[in-house]
């Protein structure tokens, strides 16, 4: 089963220290709307600034990875913040878009080990930092797209403070904003390790491949008997009784709703599961 | 316990949310407007946040307590659920729990005055000769979480002095401080969930041990405590007369068997969309890749195979029990 952590960032100055640390290549993409870097395990790519271009970013990279079965998200950026000192990083526990009120909250289900904090999707920068709460431009847009391709648990946002009230953003410098990503490169690499884990561990559920091909080719069957072939197959596998095609049992079976019988009945004989 | 805990903004000032903050101080506390925000949405894995499972706190409006299911309950006229708690703090891969919520986290609805409220309404509206039966136990365990909850020691205060009202608290824990530290409620039934060892320690994971679990019903006994015991599910292996003899044993050795209120049967049953689910989340499961057959939307054992095993502990638990003590659960679980 193949995997892949998606990492989006806003910025070529957010992304330069992650390029590096996992030796990501420029890849040539259809279309080429985004700048996607990858290695083997690990795509990367620039969204530019805003929630929809991080929703779309997000749309096009799982377009670009059709063929992977699971694929974990991480938002990585930085963020203004209304109580946190510069260079702190954290995860989101909660992403709420400014414009709507509407709220995504991530779901812990592995121990990150990294402090947490709220973020504010806004449109505009801003200024006028609330206590508790950071403040960026793409996370809920990011949030919300990746939901429709993975599940809650696989979905984070790292963001490191860049300003806050004593330090303006209008100040920030592109060499300031790689610096502050490239300060947390242990705890982002560590991150990406654990997102990478828990989709295997979700791609472990499932199947390779159809063992029902074999049988096909032998038996003229209907979609539904084939799907319940599927079933019998998987619970014989997991049995530990495995039905192959030249199986004893099913081998004389002159037509598929025979061979399917005989299965059911092979099955109904082994419920001793411990 | 909880690294995440989610708490309606409704709630925060909440006595009974603020002592269990107390309880988790390096917690991460996230406000949120409703629990069904983070309970109820798709796209939640629950076989990872089983792994790690955050607690949300919050209000529960109307429905606190319901009628049961059809084949519910242990020869009472009136029989209702109530479940201040969503989900448990166990992992038994029977469980329909895993099919029915879409999210594993723990929900604790801390207005307990207000499902109390209902419990004295709902048996005010029937005849003081007619035993009205609460059972809790049903989305939940009711004492698993008791030391963080303490929902076993204010609703058994709230059914103290309703003289025709019973409650029944189901578990498969062996927290019963609560209860042994309080006066005895001749209308409260603790009922435990038993299963032979080695199936237990296959299916039941994180639940305590059957030994433990028979020293806290002789502990309840001790302290003359109505105790039942649930025979549900009854789990099919080849040798199940022997397991389940070696398990009648073992607890009626110990447990005081004209103490016990009631014993109830019942087979693993489960609806065909929880089964479906639990097909999804555990594809890799011994248990759950087992024959099974669909009969009446439920997922079961063949007909044969349930109307032997149910037979045959009622009349092995005839050895230890009087028999109009035993019932048979034959609760239709419904899916949501």
């Amino acid at each position: 089963m193949s995997i892949s952590v998606n990492i989006v960032s806003a910025m070529k100055s957010e992304a330069l220290a992650l390029i590096d640390q996992f030796g990501l290549e420029r890849m040539a993409c259809k279309g080429d709307r985004f700048p996607v870097y990858a290695n083997n395990q690990l795509n990367l790519i620039v969204s530019g600034i805003g929630a929809n271009r991080a929703e779309e970013a997000v749309c096009y990279l799982s377009q670009q990875s059709q063929s992977v079965d699971v694929m974990a998200w991480l938002n990585v950026g930085v963020v203004g913040h209304g109580s946190y000192p510069i260079g702190k990083g954290f995860l989101a526990n909660c992403i709420v878009d400014s414009a709507t009120r509407r709220t995504f909250y991530p779901s812990f289900s592995t121990n990150f080990g990294l402090p947490t904090g709220k973020v504010a999707t806004v449109d505009v920068v801003e200024t006028e930092y609330q206590e508790d709460t950071g403040y960026d431009m793409e996370a809920f847009g990011f949030a919300a797209s990746a939901s429709k391709f993975s599940t809650f648990e696989l979905i984070h946002c790292f963001k490191v403070v860049s300003d806050n009230r004593e330090n303006s953003v209008r100040r920030l410098t592109m060499s300031d904003i790689q610096n502050f990503i490239a300060g947390h490169i242990d705890s982002i690499v560590l991150l990406c390790c654990q997102l990478q884990d828990l989709a295997k561990s979700v791609a472990q559920r499932i199947e390779p491949d159809d063992p029902t091909v074999a049988f096909a080719n032998q038996w003229r069957m209907t979609v539904a008997q084939r799907q319940i072939l599927r079933k019998y197959l998987h619970k014989s596998r997991i049995l530990n009784k495995e039905i192959k095609v030249d199986s004893d049992i099913v081998r004389n079976s002159p037509n598929a709703s025979t061979m399917l019988n005989s299965i059911r009945s092979y099955l109904n004989q082994h419920w001793k599961f411990v | 316990m909880y690294s995440t805990i989610y708490m309606e903004r409704e709630v925060s000032e909440h006595s009974l949310t603020q002592r269990i903050l107390r309880q988790f101080p390096s917690a991460d506390i996230v406000e949120c407007d409703r629990y069904g925000e983070i309970f109820n949405r798709k796209a939640q894995d629950f076989r990872l946040q089983k792994q790690r499972p955050s607690l949300v706190l919050a209000r529960k409006y109307g429905n606190h307590v319901l009628s049961v299911p059809d084949g519910y309950g242990v020869g009472g006229v009136h029989n209702y659920y109530f479940s201040v708690m969503m989900n448990c703090v166990y992992d038994c891969r029977y469980c329909f729990l895993q099919g029915m919520y879409r999210s594993a986290n723990h929900v604790v609805f801390v207005n307990y005055d207000e499902f109390a409220e209902s419990i004295r309404t709902t048996a005010a509206a029937h005849d003081s000769d007619d035993q009205v039966w609460f059972f809790s136990g049903y989305d939940c365990d009711s004492l698993a979480m008791e030391p963080i909850i303490g929902m076993a020691e204010y609703f058994i205060r709230t059914v103290k002095t309703l003289e025709h009202v019973w409650l029944e608290l189901r578990t498969k824990s062996t927290q019963i401080r609560s209860l042994l530290k309080q006066d005895v409620a001749p209308n409260v039934v603790t009922a435990f969930s038993v299963t032979p060892d080695r199936i237990s320690s296959s299916l039941e994971h994180k639940v305590p041990r059957l030994d433990k679990r028979i020293a806290a019903m002789v502990r309840l006994q001790e302290h003359r405590w109505k105790i039942g015991l649930r025979f549900d599910p009854l789990i099919f292996v080849h040798d199940y007369r022997v397991q389940y003899q070696e398990l009648m044993e073992k607890i009626f050795s110990s447990v005081d068997a004209d103490l016990v209120h009631s014993v109830t049967i019942g087979t693993f049953r489960l609806p065909k969309e929880y089964y479906r689910a639990l097909e999804n989340l555990y594809p890799d499961d011994q248990f759950v890749a087992q024959p099974f057959e669909l009969r009446n939307g439920s997922v079961t054992y063949p007909k044969s195979v349930e109307t032997e095993m149910k037979g045959w502990c009622y009349e092995q638990l005839g050895q230890f029990i009087d028999s109009d003590r035993v019932h048979f659960d034959e609760l239709v679980l419904e899916s949501g």
